[in-house]
């Protein structure tokens, strides 16, 4: 027993104990449900970008819906692990680096696969990449005010390359279609058929193995900063192995997963593609991404390989191009950034005012009820490998009636 | 269009963006135009209504396109790398 005296500082000592104890354990919990979220945002990426690198294969036959599939998962997995240098051009060119904080990256995520699911389940092909920067800044907003975004590092890294892509994508993919038609006018269509079928497999798993590299970095980089953020690693660390792991593997389950709205969407819903176009398509989409990514602008690969499916469609007039259908989904890429940094800044006031890590978990289960609701919506009219290549559905066939009917 | 005050730093890289257009029409039309010479020339060694010398200098030819295109690819996975 001890006197008054004795006990108190020993109490204090204990109770200074116990918060210590309790804080660390409120960090790794928040720690861990962030690189969770993170990891959900990595798959949700894979699934919702398949369709970037697989659906002019699929649509033209080049590969059976669940060869190509698998291939691409292949080919994103092993794209991951070839490039091991941090991608954080989110934190570095577009935030203040200095004020993000768990509970933000926490936020930005839940609003990117919010905007991912939501996009998925209208079979619109938007940028992933866009998601997660509008809802890391749309949480940043609400977090610092104004300031704490780089709006020049927005504006010229994002928002312009954003809007060339798809034109640059749209005349390469137009100009190598209508040279191609010359160039092989004499050939028999079973020759020109077989070889492009064989090309596009090239090309196909060259733009897997890009989106690969590309967009399993986004989400290393956000773990990495997660971990710098809570001071688990010392700033400019690299990252750690099983992160690269971890982002490999989660992008590559996605990509298994398949996702076959977005799929139909690019290879029925633009133009009915042949294998000659399917080929120019993903050759002029892989020469747009990686002149680009070489020259330090990293483009959106959706917008790339959109551009290019409409450019070899406006090239070739027996096949034209839905272009109502184009104007939604260019539409959708305008809003991108902006509903994304909804989500993210409605993410984080939520999450704030609740406050701490169980205003986090609160956030986390209502973001997972909506998931839920929205897969469960999906099953009432499934898309999968058996009927990616059937006719679409209503709701497609209502943005493009005209020039279907034209086709 | 330059950063505001002093900074001589262009806000937007227009020159680089006009580079990046360039090289890849080129890269890309470059590479389709390859692949349908060689698809071509394939089909044109395969007749044989066609003279000796002719149908091997088309087998030339879709070697010759054909290695153009493995060469792209390899390219294509070497700039993969490089950038990290």
């Amino acid at each position: 027993m001890c006197d008054k005296s004795e006990c108190i500082p020993v109490l204090f000592v204990h109770i200074r104990e116990i918060s210590w104890y309790d804080w660390t354990v409120h960090n790794a919990l928040l720690l861990l449900i962030v690189i969770v979220v993170a990891l959900a945002f990595d798959f949700t990426n894979g699934f919702h970008d398949t369709a970037n690198a697989v659906a002019p294969t699929i649509a033209t036959g080049a590969l059976k819906p669940r060869t190509a599939v698998v291939l691409s998962s292949v080919l994103n997995l092993v794209g991951a692990f070839l490039s091991l240098k941090v991608a954080a051009t989110i934190a570095s060119a577009l935030v203040a680096q200095n004020l993000v904080t768990l509970p933000v990256i926490f936020a930005g995520l839940i609003g990117a696969i919010c905007w991912n699911v939501t996009t998925w389940y209208f079979a619109i092909p938007s940028s992933s990449s866009h998601a997660l920067i509008g809802g890391v800044i749309g949480a940043m907003l609400v977090l610092a005010g104004g300031h704490s975004v780089l709006w020049s590092g927005l504006v010229s890294k994002v928002i312009i390359p954003s809007g060339l892509a798809p034109l640059i994508a749209l005349v390469a993919a137009g100009v190598a279609v209508i040279a191609a038609r010359r160039l092989t006018k004499k050939v028999d269509a079973e020759t020109s058929s077989m070889g492009f079928r064989v090309g596009q497999i090239g090309s196909s798993s060259l733009l897997s193995l890009a989106h690969g590299t590309n967009d399993a970095q986004k989400t290393m980089g956000v773990v990495t900063l997660a971990l710098i953020a809570n001071g688990t690693l010392g700033a400019n660390a690299s990252t750690p192995w099983w992160v690269v792991v971890s982002c490999a593997i989660a992008i590559g389950l996605g990509t298994m997963f398949g996702g076959w709205r977005i799929i139909r969407t690019m290879g029925k819903g633009f133009t009915t593609l042949t294998p000659q176009q399917g080929f120019a398509a993903q050759i002029a989409s892989s020469a747009v991404i990686l002149t680009s990514s070489h020259m330090g602008i990293p483009l959106s690969t959706t917008h790339v390989a959109t551009g290019s499916i409409v450019g070899v469609g406006a090239a070739t007039p027996q096949q034209p191009v839905r272009w109502k259908l184009v104007g939604n989904v260019a539409l959708a890429w305008v809003i991108t950034l902006p509903c994304a940094g909804l989500a993210g800044a409605i993410a984080y006031f939520l999450s704030h005012a609740i406050g701490g890590t169980f205003g986090v978990l609160v956030l986390a289960l209502v973001a997972a009820t909506y998931l839920a609701i929205i897969f469960k919506l999906s099953r009432r009219s499934v898309v999968n490998a058996s009927n990616v290549n059937d006719a679409l559905g209503e709701s497609l066939e209502d943005a493009s009636r005209e020039p279907v009917l034209a086709a | 269009m330059a950063a505001g005050g002093a900074s001589s730093t262009p806000f937007i890289d227009w020159s680089l963006l006009a580079r990046i257009a360039i090289i890849s029409i080129v890269a890309g039309v470059g590479l389709v135009v390859a692949f349908s010479i060689g698809l071509s020339a394939l089909s044109f060694s395969r007749n044989k209504e066609r003279g000796g010398i002719a149908r091997a200098g088309a087998w030339a030819l879709t070697l010759l396109m054909g290695a153009v295109i493995v060469g792209a690819l390899i390219w294509g996975l070497v700039l993969i790398v490089r950038k990290s």
